[in-house]
């Protein structure tokens, strides 16, 4: 009986949601005369995935008028664009004005207007200034017959004369490197007269350069040129060698890529099952007890250090975007001390990790020779605190414990398995101080027009609270896919804000967010009536999230306004500071 | 020594220090000038004015005039200041006037309170912790009707499938006034679970005299209570931990006002130096 009531399901295909409207035969067949894909020897694809059915499901055909912006500056992307036909205009740092990008410009309140915010607040929720949200006043947002939101920029021929912009024209391609390695976009590029491109997604250009010699080559040759050395400086390991050393590691480097690039689309089904389910789905970057054939830097996402414990993994800390792994094992096999170590501890992809891995035989010539003094005392310190490796031989620990966190193991299995590691300001309560008199929401909503901005409520472990407010998280999710470009980090200080006038309520944000942290309003003029669109005739909506005070004079508000010590914005990447707290 | 730890003793040490203070200039004036409490009185009214600076501070959380934890540790330590300069004010004797007795007791009112927040703040909010999820306070009522509802709509299935009497009896009779509002505020403050108790031993015996459909019925009772006790639980601490300011503050305002009178009684009655 239980087999009858069974319901089952086609298993979901690659390919059951194309990237675009689905291309013609002819489009396709057009694409793949063009460079460089003419060129690309398609017997090196998969009869699974051929060349045709990558640019079929993975790429769509997009075209711009004079002026629209293709890509800013600082926006996070996850797509290629090839030029089919016309020119783009590439701007060269130091690039538009946030006001040209559709972006708020940074202003802080004065100490006026900051006092003033605590009368002077709208008795009704969200309430918005009626004229902004006037598009054809407001903004230089329009949108497409296709139903496409673009921003243009009205005068291109003073945006050429005023900053400097070099052209790209047909067969040439641009935002590989974004797309591959989720850094923001360099640069800014908009359409110069009418322009066809064709955008391809990243699972698309991920096979094509795990195929295509010479595209890898391309790719690879850029990123190494213009990123790895500064990526692997980052660490205390690489920083103070000399020019050539560093040329000879950039050279022999190797990327390597772990997870799901979406991880955002599964992480609340993966979140919920059991702690083993979620080890299974997570990849293996490095394996206990495996000779370390490399040391490995994590260059974007995070990963989980574990051990094996009985018939589980412990997991004793988690790795971002900087951190390296395996150091005191090499260390240990170089010196000479005792039998080869092997690894202590396992390395997994926690949604999807980039990583580089820097051979062993370099690091034990060129490397580990050239350690700082100083430093390499601080890691096998570090390393005496770890715990005792469960093999019958006294091992050293591996380098991931050895940037120990300091933290009680269950707060780093909660931390990992509910991604709060991504936050750079998560908001943290501590239960056992907070005495639920809100004054941290009711500073929130002073700051922001009498709208708190977060809730006083989220997931916990024991008697701390991570709340639902936006973390400003390291791999921001949400800034995928905004057709505006209204959500956005601020320059300099690197929070994710929404500007407001160029928010044109599409969700797109809110629904990327896997944390829930971003929410979608209806909107109300200054009588407290909602507005609406006088074309469908639903309310207008806004995306609204915390903006870390992004304009008040003295922070986060609710940080300051807290009185009893309990709620504090944490870089959870810091998890020394994060220790020193949770032990107060 | 931990973070909260040294602050205390940092904060203690500054307190004692000030008090010190305090009262050894407080005794050389009286010596100098032989004119008894004015400086320890304009003292304590500075630090009355700073206290009550904090609830200012907490109005206007937009201004960066730092943080409102920092103004709560001055509030608390300059509050036992205080308390210490008020005796060396009075000269450590019961106040005799009508005036002087009045405000003396509203100002030891405001000190009390204020030592019981103090240990409301620090104590509730760890036993709040420990018992798991909770309910956001303005909520808990509207939970509790919840419950309710739930908990008829169990009896009047009863009744209408097997019109058990007892189940009936025992809801008008025991659950009905349980699930009416919140209970055993007294109780849960003092950690006592008796009411839960109390009601699950009832439970417990009437069992025996229940249909099996019934029984199912009042295992799910059973849920339903448990569930109530905790919004209880609940909604005693939070509710003191919220109120306990109503008293504080309006005490406080009082407190200012006979501040005022006070300084103006004794200026108008000073006669110079005596």
């Amino acid at each position: 009986m239980a087999e009858a009531s069974q319901r089952s399901i086609r298993r979901p295909k690659r390919w059951d949601q194309p990237f675009g409207p689905d291309l013609t035969n002819a489009d396709v067949e057009r694409i793949l005369a063009m460079a460089p894909f003419d060129g690309m020897d398609q017997s090196r694809f998969g009869p699974s995935a051929t060349l045709r059915d990558i640019i079929r499901n993975d790429a769509r055909l997009l075209t711009f008028e004079s002026g629209d912006l293709i890509v800013r500056a600082g926006d996070h992307g996850t797509s290629t664009f090839f030029i089919i036909a016309g020119t783009v205009r590439v701007v060269l740092p130091p690039g538009l004005p946030n006001t040209l990008l559709g972006r708020a410009q940074k202003q802080r309140k004065t100490v006026w207007q900051a006092l003033a915010q605590v009368w002077s607040r709208p008795k009704a929720p969200e309430v918005r200034d009626i004229a902004k949200l006037d598009p054809e006043t407001a903004t230089n947002i329009h949108i497409t017959a296709d139903g496409e939101t673009r921003t243009r920029l009205k005068n291109i021929q003073d945006v050429c004369s005023r900053y400097k912009t070099v052209v790209l024209s047909e067969t040439e391609m641009f935002g590989e490197i974004a797309a591959l390695t989720r850094a923001p976009r360099t640069t800014t590029i908009f359409a110069e007269g009418q322009v066809e491109l064709l955008e391809i997604r990243r699972p698309g250009i991920r096979d094509i350069r795990d195929r295509v010699a010479s595209f890898k080559e391309h790719i690879d040759g850029l990123y190494r040129q213009r990123s790895l050395e500064a990526h692997l400086r980052e660490s205390w390991v690489f920083k103070h060698l000399d020019s050539e050393t560093m040329n000879l590691i950039v050279r022999l480097t190797l990327f390597e890529t772990y997870g799901n690039f979406d991880w955002q689309a599964s992480f609340m089904r993966v979140a919920e099952g059991t702690p083993a389910e979620r080890l299974e789905k997570e990849p293996v970057i490095a394996r206990e007890g495996e000779y370390p054939d490399g040391l490995l830097m994590v260059r974007a996402g995070f990963s989980r250090v574990s051990h094996e414990q009985d018939y589980g993994h412990k997991t004793t800390s988690y790795l971002g975007s900087g951190a390296i792994f395996g150091l005191e094992e090499l260390l240990h096999n170089w010196r000479g001390e005792g039998e080869p170590a092997q690894l202590q501890s396992s390395l997994r992809a926690v949604g999807y990790t980039d990583i580089l891995r820097v051979p062993t035989h370099i690091i034990e010539q060129y490397v580990l020779p050239q350690l700082p003094a100083d430093q390499p005392a601080m890691a096998i310190e570090r390393r005496d605190r770890t715990e005792p490796a469960m093999t019958a031989e006294p091992m050293p620990a591996a380098s991931a414990v050895t940037a120990s966190t300091g933290l009680a193991p269950d707060v780093v299995e909660f931390l990992v398995d509910n991604r709060h590691i991504n936050g750079s300001q998560t908001m943290l309560i501590d239960l056992d101080r907070c005495v639920r008199c809100d004054a941290c929401s009711e500073a929130c909503a002073v700051g922001h027009n009498n709208n708190p901005r977060f809730n006083r409520h989220g997931r916990r472990i024991q008697s701390l609270m991570v709340a639902n407010a936006c973390m400003h998280c390291a791999d921001p999710v949400c800034m995928l896919g905004c057709p505006t470009g209204a959500i956005h980090r601020v320059e300099g200080s690197g929070e994710v804000v929404v500007n407001d006038d160029t928010c044109i309520g599409c969700g797109t944000c809110a629904n990327n967010c896997p944390y829930d942290n971003i929410r979608m309003v209806e909107v109300r003029d200054a009588e407290g009536r909602f507005i609406f669109d006088e074309i469908t005739g639903q309310p207008v909506t806004k995306s609204t999230k915390c903006d870390l005070c992004v304009d008040q004079i003295g922070g986060p508000a609710c940080q300051r306004a807290c009185p009893h010590d309990a709620l504090v914005r944490m870089d959870m990447s810091d998890t020394a500071s994060l220790a020193k707290w949770l032990d107060r | 020594m931990r973070g909260f730890a040294k602050r205390r003793l940092v904060n203690l040490t500054l307190a004692i220090v000030a008090g010190l203070l305090i009262a050894v200039s407080g005794a050389v004036y009286v010596t100098a000038v032989n004119q008894n409490g004015f400086l320890t009185g304009w003292i304590l009214f500075g630090l009355v004015v700073v206290l009550s600076g904090y609830h200012v501070r907490k109005k206007v959380s937009t201004l960066p005039i730092g943080m409102a934890s920092s103004w709560l540790q001055v509030h608390i330590y300059g509050g036992f200041i205080a308390l210490f300069a008020f005796f060396v004010h009075i000269g450590w004797r019961i106040p005799d006037g009508i005036f002087e007795g009045l405000f003396a007791t509203v100002f030891l009112l405001v000190a009390l309170s204020g030592v019981f927040g103090i240990a409301v703040n620090r104590i509730f909010p760890k036993r709040l912790a420990r018992r798991g999820e909770e309910v956001i306070f303005e909520r808990i009522l509207g939970f509790m009707a919840r419950l309710r509802e739930q908990a008829e709509e169990i009896l009047l299935t009863s009744s209408n499938d097997t019109g058990s009497t007892v189940l009936r009896e025992f809801y008008l009779s025991r659950l009905s006034p349980f699930f009416a509002g919140p209970r055993s505020r007294l109780g849960h403050l003092l950690s006592s679970n008796r009411t839960l108790f109390e009601i699950q031993s009832e439970m417990d015996n009437l069992e025996r005299y229940l249909s099996t459909p019934d029984r199912e019925r009042l295992s799910e009772l059973r849920y339903l209570v448990e569930r109530k006790d905790e919004l209880d639980f609940d909604y005693a601490l939070q509710g003191v931990i919220k109120f306990w300011l109503f008293i504080h503050v309006p005490l406080t305002v009082a407190l200012l006002i006979g501040t005022l009178l006070h300084m103006v009684l004794v200026h108008a009655f000073s006669g110079g130096m005596s």
